[in-house]
């Protein structure tokens, strides 16, 4: 019915940025879940972030949503973090005895950006490394 | 009937301060364009819905605020169309997933007249979600019914989902963690247990499936 509405994805250096600005209906959020994986094939982009600082409220099936996304991403060799998670809305799951294991969050943008950044090049200084050392 | 500025803030005054009672009404008829003397068609309302937005701010005590909102209802002629008319029983039909999207919205809305913090109006909107996602997901249609009610002491919401589906063989099961369902079946409904005050679930295979849940107003 509704293929119309998509969420944009902004591809930025090496990162993937989506910004859900929308009350995420299930639809969008598998149609989401799609277009990440496609656009992670085509851009060859190594980090992903998800600014969540507009969405009105996470319940289990979004939260499993974001978590599912992190975890193909990953099997795709990248990693994902979310952001701007919404206090109310993080005391919510924890309340409901939900997480959103396998995704890191950050507090903002810019802290996800810096965070992947760090992260690469960790993993790059790694590549130098003789077996053994740590 | 004409109405002036000193009969708008004498009601303001019995619910908050002076200061606080005509800045807010000099808000209200600037964001709304309204001359007080000269109130034409409709203008009573808008006024209105602009003192609504400073009353549910300063006015902490939910009887209070819809007290002092039917007083300006009833000064500015337009009781009739007053807003906060959305206090009785809302019954929202699920029937698709976009559904899940209106039923939270009314039920935050609702929840936000009724006085509840925002915290506690994301935690039921949460859970209103939940019981509209396990109709449309297991039963495929059903209802939901949001309920503000009074008694004694205690004020709050009810909200009650019913649907015809299929219902659930194994309560426990569910509530123990052990059930692993594609989709989350379990873990939404733990969830809402923990979200809420009052939790009753009535279901058999082939019954449907029947939740009851309160959340009270602090």
């Amino acid at each position: 019915m509704s293929s119309f509405v998509r969420i944009p994805i902004i591809k930025l250096y090496d990162n993937l940025i989506v910004s859900i600005q929308v009350a995420l209906s299930d639809r969008l959020a598998q149609q989401l879940k799609d277009d990440i994986t496609d656009q992670i094939q085509n851009t060859k982009a190594k980090g992903l972030i998800i600014d969540v600082s507009g969405v009105d409220l996470i319940d289990s099936y979004l939260s499993r949503a974001l978590r599912d996304i992190g975890l193909i991403s990953r099997m795709m060799g990248v990693r994902t973090v979310i952001c701007g998670l919404d206090p109310l809305i993080a005391m919510t799951l924890v309340e409901m005895d939900m997480s959103l294991q396998g995704v890191r969050t950050a507090l903002s943008l810019e802290r996800a950006v810096e965070l992947l950044d760090e992260e690469r090049k960790h993993q790059s200084l790694a590549l130098f490394r003789k077996p053994g050392e740590r | 009937m004409t109405v002036n500025d000193g009969q708008v803030l004498a009601v303001l005054r019995d619910y908050i301060s002076e200061i606080t009672s005509r800045s807010m009404l000099a808000a209200a008829t600037r964001w709304s364009k309204v001359e007080i003397s000269r109130l034409g068609p409709g203008d009573g309302r808008h006024l209105l819905t602009e003192l609504q937005k400073g009353i549910q701010l300063y006015v902490k005590s939910p009887m209070q605020r819809r007290e002092c909102l039917d007083r300006l209802a009833l000064l500015l002629e337009d009781a009739a169309e007053a807003p906060a008319s959305s206090r009785g029983p809302k019954k929202i039909v699920i029937r698709e997933e976009s559904d899940i999207v209106s039923a939270r919205g009314a039920a935050r809305a609702l929840s936000g007249e009724l006085g509840f913090t925002p915290a506690t109006q994301i935690k039921i909107a949460t859970a209103v979600s939940e019981l509209a996602r396990n109709i449309v997901q297991y039963a495929g249609s059903g209802e939901i019914t949001l309920i503000p009610f009074h008694n004694g002491r205690r004020e709050g919401i009810e909200i009650t989902s019913s649907d015809q589906g299929p219902g659930i063989s194994d309560t426990a099961e569910i509530f123990e963690g052990r059930n692993r369902s594609r989709t989350g079946l379990g873990i939404g409904l733990r969830g809402t247990r923990n979200l809420m005050d009052e939790f009753d679930l009535k279901t058999a295979p082939g019954q449907g499936v029947e939740v009851r849940i309160r959340k009270y107003v602090q």
